[in-house]
Order: C-alpha cells, then sequence, then structure tokens
C-alpha cells in the first residue's frame, strides 16, 4: 500500500514527488505525532490513499520540525518504534540506515512542493 | 578506464511504480550532466543480450522474474556499454567521481561482503553498484559463468517443479551470492592465495560493504560510506522482489489496528510476486 506524496506546485524537482511503502508512512507518521502531538491532526486520512490535500504551510512546518529535531535523531528515533515490517530480517539498524538517507529528500520535498496531495 | 556512462535498467510493463523509478532516475541526470545518462528500458535491452549470445537470449528471455532478468542484463550492458550500473531505486550521494571512481586507470569495481553468519563465511556482493570498462574480460567471465551454470540448471530440470518453472531457481545464478563466488575467485587468483585472509589481515572488519576496485596492477578497497542511496528495498516496496513476506496480511492487519476503516484504493507494490 504504496504511499505518494506528490507536489501541488512544486518549485524544483525536489517538490515534484517521493513514495513511502506501507510500512515506512506509517512509521514515519507515527513518529511526527509521538514526537510532535500538536500534528495530529494534520493530515486526517493519513493512512489511506484518499487523496488528502495537505497544504503549503502544514507541509513546510512538518519540514522545520523534523529538520530541527534532526534527520538522523529523527531516523534514529523512529527506526526504534515497535511497529510491523515487510520482512522478519529487517531490523533497527537497516531501517536506520535507509531512513537516514531518504530523509534529506523528504524534508527537500515538504520545502519544495508547496503542498501536497498523499495518495 | 571507466567510461562516464551511468547504466540504470527499468523493465516490464509501465506502472506507477516505473514511473516513480524513472521520477528518481532524473536526479541523477541533474546531478551529473558531465556523465551520459540511459534507462534501458526491455526495447533496449533486448536487442543487446540478443547480439551477446543465442544462449544469453534463453537465459533472459526465459526467466519469469524481473530482478532476475535485470541482475543479468547490468552484465551484459557493463559488457557491450562500460561505465558505473547504478539501480534505479537510488538516490545520489557522494561524488561518484571522488569515491566510486578510484582511477583513470580503473578497470572494474565491485562491492564486496562478508556473511559471516554461514558457515564458512560466504563472500557476498551488492550488485546495486558496478564499474566495468567496455568489454571487460571480467564481465564476459561472470556472464560466461552465469551461461555455463544455466546449462547445468536446465539440465537438472525436472518437469513440474513449481521453484523452477516460477524462476526462483534464477536465484543461484545471478543472485549476490552468485557475484560474490564469482569475484572471490577472481580476488584469490589476482592476489595469488586468499584474499579474504589478506583483506581481514589489513585490519578491514566483516561489516558492512567494501568497495573493490581493479586497475590492472593492483586492487584497491574503499569502506563505502553510502556513496549512493539505495532506498527502494526497504523504504519503497511494500514487499521484496524475491523473498516471500513472512504473513503479510497479519502484519498489515497489525499496522492498521485500531484506525478507523476507510474506503479508499489500496496499492500493493509487490514485485515479481503476488502476496494477495
Amino acid at each position: 500500500m504504496s504511499f505518494d506524496l506528490k507536489g501541488a506546485n512544486p518549485a524544483n524537482y525536489d517538490g515534484e514527488w517521493i513514495r513511502f511503502n506501507v510500512w515506512t508512512w506509517h512509521r514515519i507518521w507515527r513518529g511526527v505525532t509521538e514526537l510532535f502531538p500538536e500534528e495530529k491532526e494534520s493530515i486526517n486520512l493519513w493512512y489511506v490513499n484518499a487523496g488528502e490535500f495537505v497544504n503549503k504551510e502544514t507541509a513546510e512546518r512538518l519540514a522545520n520540525k523534523i529538520d530541527r529535531y534532526g534527520t538522523d535523531r529523527f531516523a534514529q528515533t523512529i527506526s526504534n518504534i515497535d511497529m510491523p515490517v515487510q520482512q522478519e530480517n529487517i531490523g533497527a539498524r537497516t531501517l536506520y540506515m535507509a531512513i537516514v538517507f531518504e530523509m534529506p529528500a523528504f524534508i527537500a520535498f515538504l520545502r519544495s512542493c508547496n503542498g501536497f496531495y498523499l495518495n | 578506464m571507466i567510461p562516464k556512462n551511468i547504466i540504470q535498467i527499468c523493465i516490464g510493463e509501465e506502472t506507477e511504480t516505473h514511473r516513480y523509478w524513472l521520477h528518481l532516475s532524473k536526479k541523477w541526470e541533474i546531478e551529473y550532466p558531465h556523465w551520459n545518462h540511459k534507462v534501458y528500458r526491455d526495447k533496449d535491452i533486448e536487442p543487446l543480450v540478443k547480439e551477446y549470445s543465442d544462449l544469453a537470449w534463453d537465459f533472459y528471455s526465459s526467466c519469469p522474474i524481473l530482478s532476475f532478468r535485470a541482475d543479468f542484463a547490468r552484465l551484459i550492458l557493463l559488457y557491450k556499454v562500460g561505465g558505473l550500473y547504478i539501480d534505479i531505486d537510488s538516490r545520489p550521494n557522494l561524488d561518484l567521481d571522488q569515491y566510486v571512481i578510484t582511477s583513470d586507470k580503473m578497470q572494474w569495481g565491485f562491492f564486496l561482503s562478508i556473511n559471516e553468519y554461514q558457515d564458512p563465511w560466504e563472500i557476498v556482493t551488492n550488485n546495486h553498484l558496478a564499474a566495468a570498462e567496455q568489454g571487460s574480460e571480467m564481465i564476459k567471465e561472470m556472464i560466461d559463468n552465469i551461461l555455463i551454470d544455466f546449462i547445468a540448471l536446465n539440465e537438472r530440470a525436472k518437469p513440474g517443479d513449481a521453484a523452477q518453472e516460477a524462476g526462483f531457481k534464477f536465484a543461484s545464478l545471478v543472485s549476490t551470492s552468485a557475484w560474490g563466488r564469482m569475484l572471490q575467485n577472481k580476488l584469490d587468483s589476482i592476489h595469488g592465495s586468499d584474499y579474504i585472509e589478506y583483506h581481514l589481515s589489513r585490519g578491514y572488519g566483516k561489516l558492512g560493504l567494501f568497495w573493490i576496485t581493479w586497475d590492472g596492477e593492483k586492487l584497491s578497497t574503499r569502506k563505502d560510506r553510502g556513496f549512493i542511496c539505495h532506498v527502494g528495498s526497504i523504504l519503497i516496496k511494500d514487499f521484496l522482489d524475491v523473498n516471500l513476506p513472512h504473513n503479510p496480511m497479519e502484519q498489515l492487519g497489525r499496522l492498521y489496528d485500531g484506525l478507523t476503516p476507510h474506503n479508499g484504493e489500496i496499492k500493493i507494490y509487490s514485485g515479481g510476486i503476488n502476496v494477495v
């Protein structure tokens, strides 16, 4: 159940499109809402491909919060959340290594998309 | 000398997932304008495989799992064109010219890692990145080894063997273990004795990926620090291409436990295997 975040009016390549699989998107959003509980209502239907629109201000605010927290620290924190993964042999270290590399692209997306659709 | 070609592969029926791979590949074009960048599609690859040999085409066209086809095709492309093969589900990270191309004389480069959970240890590659000169003897040896093993696999095949028909047995020919065995043999042959013993004696640990390159006179080793960001398998594909997931519906159920049901499209990316 992949999640496509597509820029509403991308400023450049970075803001066009970013995709996460079902496992990672749930993990990211769980991390966001645990670290920043005030963002819980920022995306209502975050768990289905319903095409919800997330505005520019929200996208930029999320980017700033994750960036201030530290992308490395964010990747570390969410890798350690006890959640299902697609394969038994994927542990926190493997998750961290993958997530930490993709965080700069995620932040760049949030800052350049000018709002996005979650599909 | 490694030609400045970035080679990527995107095969199979066009889907939204393919379009995302192509979107990722655009980043390489943007970041490396001084390299020739090309994404090879079915129509580009098939004539080159046929041109290599009839047996190569038999192998390629009879393999039902696309990721194994791509494993084989990257060797054919490296041999025919030369350059750097990079998996399409990757993003640029460290500078290729500085970290991956180790000298003007470089002839080939592969990742090496040591799987110490096997007894004896198993040498494997991670083939999301590989480099070779056009017409590389090393690459030709690898292709020809695979084709010899393919003939043996066909000779052993029994009618009605579901794993054979589904394509899983191709793994033994083109997997990272198969590449690892070929690389290990080459390294032992160049070094003149057990290369891994030498590698460990130099203080390199067993953990991680090592970028091993050959310039015709000496082997060089660099510990990988994420030369490229290979994000597809863990972060993008819902299920890996060739590993059967563990209780997939139960895991998905756990993920959605407590969430309010909502009608909507459900997209599952399962690579070569249908899981639902």
